[in-house]
């Protein structure tokens, strides 16, 4: 019997930990996900739910001396990167793993050509390519014209920015793509352009696509599978149209009315009531019970395991037991 | 059924503004726009970025000369006032900006930030009005916030604040541009009930400035599309949004992904 291959990207029980003036706060306290070579897969939560720190911590991109996997295990394409040092990482980041971010100016260079700013990532991934011609192929390949190689950033407008950037980051041929709120600082038609683009990429290269974002319809539109994160924890997993369609946790079903602006029967707006947690804070029981309308003590006694409520749609809430 | 403003609030007739640019054509960030909200009406004002909805609402507030047209209030013409007349003119008319952190002078307490926009109360009686208005808000605690500065409040706490400062003058309008970007989906009911309430309780009018097709289709009776400056289609918010005529509120529409998927049996 053939072995499986490990997945491209695996996540356990990770927990991250920012010191800060007030003490260390546990920004990520429990996360676990798993990406399958060529998947598609988001993960959505409010601002402060953790997300983006898990992201940043596949690369190893956490602020130095401030940020620190302090729990859990990191494993890409099977191997264990959870105490890399800035030697290793420099090993793996843009191939296998290659991220783009939410403000592309800020990470692109303004005065240096655009063209020139592809070919140095061709270089360094691709050192026996026909430079000229792979920044061609990649420029085409996001659907900028030939001449925009000739632009600066500054000329560019922030869809045709967040192109470059792709750009470059598929220049370094990843198996992995991760994408921090691609979109967000982006018009709606733009928005709905570049998604269009990631997924047709991702299918094309066959390339995993880990995507994050507040915006829950973004992530509907791109991802075959979902995780949904609060208070620094993984709370409800599965396949989009599952977890969208039929959420099992009640935060899951409150973002996706709130999201919506749906009414009640009162033709009231639906909101989640209270606040998030304080994560400097030690959170005992189930992070979102203050919040929670179906709340019982053992909610406030024990942080819940996962229960299935579907094949492959698990959540983190003791009302599924 | 058509929700026509009856007796018109403000009224924006033929408005202009164009920008100069260095090297280049004057850009018409509002060309020949005509717009009006009625009594107790919220209308939304939607388009992309540049499309010149927030020139638009700085032209309503009169923030900035006007090229051509008039803006008129209550039936008062405010462009052409004097900066005297016109900051007397426009107290009925209030704004709420997207980012609140920067809407206030960081070195202020609550107290002050309000005490100073209750210009029309009584110094003795200003106390007492502005932990009325953080209560009418939502914001419980009175005595107790009035000595925080803004940057010691949640995000919702500070648009809440916002919101406050805005009845400071017991307006008849307010123009909110962007107020729920910055905030987080699951208070984003919250913020849109209380506006809700207020309007059901004072009658206040809302012009609101918003990219989110889907709060501007739950939340206003009309909605106004702008596109490179001009309004190209107008009418009630959940017809023009759920069957669009133009084809730019359409395209506009079909960009935005659903969130509606089969129930799982």
């Amino acid at each position: 019997m053939a072995a499986t291959p490990p997945p491209l990207l695996q996540v356990d029980h990770l927990q991250v930990a920012y010191r800060t003036r007030r003490g260390t706060v546990k920004a990520v306290e429990d996360a676990s996900l798993l990406l399958a070579e060529g998947e598609a897969v988001g993960i959505v939560g409010e601002s402060g739910s953790g997300k983006s720190t898990v992201a940043r911590s596949l690369l190893g991109l956490l602020p130095r001396d401030v940020g620190k996997v302090v729990g859990g295990h990191i494993a890409i394409g099977g191997r264990d990167v959870t105490n890399f040092g800035e030697k290793d990482w420099e090993t793996i980041r843009g191939n296998p793993i290659a991220m783009v971010f939410q403000d592309p100016l800020s990470f692109l260079n303004p005065v240096m050509r655009i063209g020139k700013q592809i070919a140095e990532s061709v270089k360094r991934h691709d050192p026996d390519a026909n430079v000229a011609h792979r920044v061609e192929e990649l420029l085409d390949l996001v659907k900028l014209p030939a001449s925009a190689r000739f632009a600066y950033a500054h000329q560019l407008s922030g869809g045709m920015r967040q192109r470059v950037l792709l750009a470059i980051a598929l220049g370094c041929r990843p198996r992995l793509l991760v994408a921090d709120e691609p979109t967000t600082a982006l018009d709606v038609t733009t928005q709905a352009e570049i998604m269009a683009l990631l997924r047709d990429l991702q299918k094309k290269l066959h390339m995993g696509l880990l995507m994050i974002s507040h915006d829950l319809g973004t992530i509907a539109a791109a991802c075959e599978r979902i995780y949904v994160m609060y208070a620094g924890r993984t709370i409800e997993w599965g396949p989009t149209s599952r977890v969208f369609g039929s959420p099992a946790h009640p935060y899951t079903t409150g973002l996706l009315k709130a999201s919506r602006a749906d009414r009640d029967e009162n033709h009231r707006f639906v909101t989640i009531g209270g606040n998030v947690p304080n994560l400097a804070e030690a959170i005992v029981g189930c992070p979102f019970a203050p919040r929670c309308d179906h709340a019982f003590d053992k909610c406030r006694q024990a942080m819940p395991d996962a229960f299935m409520n579907a094949p492959d749609q698990l959540a983190r809430c003791w009302k599924l037991q | 059924m058509t929700v026509q403003a009856k007796e018109p609030l403000l009224e924006l007739i033929n408005v202009e503004k164009s920008f100069n640019r260095r090297g280049d054509t004057p850009l018409r960030a509002v060309a020949n726009v005509s717009l009006s909200v009625g009594h107790g009406e919220t209308v939304a004002l939607v388009g992309e970025s540049g499309s010149g909805k927030s020139t638009l609402g700085r032209i309503a507030l009169c923030l900035m000369p006007l090229d051509k047209g008039e803006v008129r209030l209550a039936g008062k013409r405010l462009s052409g006032l004097s900066r005297n007349e016109l900051r007397t003119a426009r107290l009925p008319m209030q704004p709420i900006f997207q980012d609140p952190t920067s809407s206030f002078n960081p070195r202020r307490t609550v107290h002050q930030l309000l005490d100073q926009a209750l210009v029309g109360t009584p110094p003795v009686q200003r106390v007492d009005r502005a932990i009325d208005l953080l209560d009418r808000v939502g914001l419980k605690g009175g005595h107790g916030l009035l000595s925080r500065f803004p940057h010691e409040l949640s995000g919702g706490q500070r648009q809440r604040l916002a919101i406050a400062r805005a009845l400071c003058m017991d307006p008849k309008l307010i123009i909110a541009d962007e107020p729920l970007s910055g905030a987080d989906v699951s208070i984003r009911g919250q913020v849109l009930n209380l506006l809700s309430d207020l309007q059901d309780s004072s009658g206040v009018a809302y012009l609101m400035i918003t990219h989110d097709i889907s709060i501007a289709r739950a939340f206003a009776h009309r909605v106004a599309v702008m596109m490179k400056g001009e309004i190209v289609e107008t009418g009630p918010a959940a017809q023009v949004l759920s069957t669009p005529e133009h084809p730019y509120t359409r395209r506009l529409v079909a960009a935005v992904p659903s969130l509606e998927f089969d129930k799982f049996a």
